[in-house]
């Protein structure tokens, strides 16, 4: 049996083989694997393997359970749980099973929850279950695939499809109820979370100052009176499976909340997310035309292009705070993790980003920008 | 390129800590994916300490001070806005000198950052 830093102790896993037999209704059940899934420095996934005697009665549409031999092998489960430290803005695992599951009654593609477990002495975290989904997050690779012109304008149709349904998610859905309506505008809520982590960081940061004055200079122009929505605040290249050329679930809710369609659509096709292919405006896969169609024909009201450039100018300024704080968490809170301190050095492209894109702002007329966005797709 | 940067010390020592740090996980890691992977960070966080090092060759000099402090008078209305994106602009190129040198290059032109005015 492998034994992974999840389960420290053949005990832990004992009890995490019992919880998951509470859960699936069935006697009694071994762990036959735990790996960790690549991705996730704020959040982990560990891929699970279970057997048993008889079959689960739970299934999952995913993966059917297998006989090998003697024992039944279930399908795959996808455990969740905090990383060593978290991101202070990062929703506890009860409130993002809550999201995942007002997401899938809306039709969002998202796992099938299994079981939460908020009893920290079980592995030492709270933690939940969900079903394993076929797919690759890899963006990089997307990005690269040789068959990226085949499938791209269906996959970035898709994604608009799914970003509309899920932004006409209900507010008053029961499963939200954890999450409070903000009592200041979208605008103000995210500079309110950048200015909350520049000022716990010991070093100076004069560009991003700068955008955050920028943007704060700028707010009656930003502000474009959209209704607030529930935003997933992370839906990007990364952070979404795809199979065969489409989009099969969006993963990692943690930071979703109330906020303005535009600020889910400026973080999707930000410069900082385009992994080299920078004309590509979503996610470096495909024109924002195509994802725009898709948005719209799921009855999504699509923001003006202004409105989307200035989420996008802070969705560098969001990215370069969180990347600044995931060093941080190595420097100060003592968590020793080289993928974390290389972080940093990100910050420079994002300010990059933005030093370019507040400059194009301040220099070219709105309509010249909608030409060159009509005429090119660039953004 | 006119303005400078230099790596903040407590960040050098983090990323020295942390290489030493995965260079011991590596030892143990059996699975090769993961193996790779690590195997990779590390590559890039020895090539930026390397960098890092021959920067350190010559005098010490950085202007984050100094443009924090322009941007503060901006801020506080004491400045005008219309060349700090240019002073900025070179700052973060000496950063990316030292972080990615390739960034900039591999840019789009219409993606690249056009300097205003000469500073």
């Amino acid at each position: 049996m492998a034994v992974s830093p999840l389960l420290c102790t053949a005990e832990q896993l004992s009890e995490l083989a019992r919880w998951f037999a509470e859960q699936l209704g069935v006697p009694q059940l071994d762990i036959l694997e735990t790996r960790k899934l690549s991705g996730g420095a704020i959040q982990q996934n560990w891929l699970i393997t279970l057997s048993t005697e008889q079959d689960g009665q739970k299934q999952t549409d995913s993966e059917p359970s297998r006989h090998d031999g003697s024992r039944y092998v279930l399908p795959r489960y996808v455990l969740r749980c905090d990383a060593p430290s978290q991101l202070g803005v990062s929703h506890p695992k009860s409130a993002e099973a809550a999201l995942l599951a007002a997401a899938a009654e809306m039709g969002v593609l998202v796992p099938q929850i299994i079981g939460i477990c908020a009893d920290e002495t079980l592995i030492g975290k709270p933690f939940f279950v969900m079903s394993h989904i076929s797919g690759e997050a890899q963006a990089r690779k997307w990005v690269r695939h040789p068959q990226k012109a085949e499938f791209a304008t269906a996959l970035a149709g898709q994604l608009g499809q799914q970003m509309a349904t899920l932004h006409q998610i209900p507010p008053d859905n029961p499963h939200l109820a954890f999450l409070s309506r903000p009592d200041t505008s979208a605008e103000e809520q995210a500079l309110a979370e950048i200015r909350a982590i520049l000022d716990k960081m010991d070093t100076l940061h004069p560009v991003l100052e700068f955008a955050c004055h920028w943007l704060k200079e700028r707010m009656q122009d930003w502000q474009d009176g959209s209704e607030m929505v529930l935003c997933h605040r992370d839906f990007r290249a990364g952070n979404f499976l795809i199979h065969d050329g489409q989009m099969t679930a969006l993963l990692d809710w943690e930071f979703a909340r109330f906020s303005v369609p535009a600020e889910d659509i400026g973080w999707l096709c930000a410069r900082c997310w385009r992994f080299g292919a920078d004309h590509l405006a979503v996610g470096g896969l495909a024109d924002y035309r195509d994802f725009h169609a898709g948005y719209v024909a799921a009855g999504g009201s699509a923001p003006a292009l202004r409105t989307i450039r200035y989420w996008q100018i802070f969705a560098e300024l969001r990215w370069a705070a969180i990347a600044l704080e995931q060093a941080w968490r190595c420097q100060v809170a003592g968590e020793l993790s080289l993928e974390l301190v290389l972080s940093a050095p990100l910050v420079a492209e994002m300010e990059y980003h933005l030093l370019t894109l507040i400059s194009e702002m301040d220099t070219l007329s709105y309509d010249a920008q909608q030409v060159i966005f009509e005429q090119r797709g660039l953004i | 390129m006119s303005a400078r940067y230099q790596m903040p010390a407590s960040y050098r020592k983090s990323l020295i800590a942390a290489c030493h740090h995965e260079a011991e996980s590596l030892r143990t890691e059996k699975d090769e994916q993961k193996k790779r992977y690590i195997t990779a960070m590390l590559a890039h966080g020895l090539a930026l300490l390397k960098r890092d090092a021959e920067q350190l060759e010559k005098p010490l000099q950085d202007d984050t001070e100094n443009l924090m402090q322009n941007v503060n008078a901006v801020i506080a209305g004491r400045q005008d806005s219309s060349h700090i994106c240019d002073q900025l602009s070179d700052y973060v190129e000496a950063k990316l000198a030292l972080y990615n040198p390739d960034f900039v290059q591999q840019k789009p032109d219409e993606m690249k950052y056009h300097k205003k005015q000469i500073s």
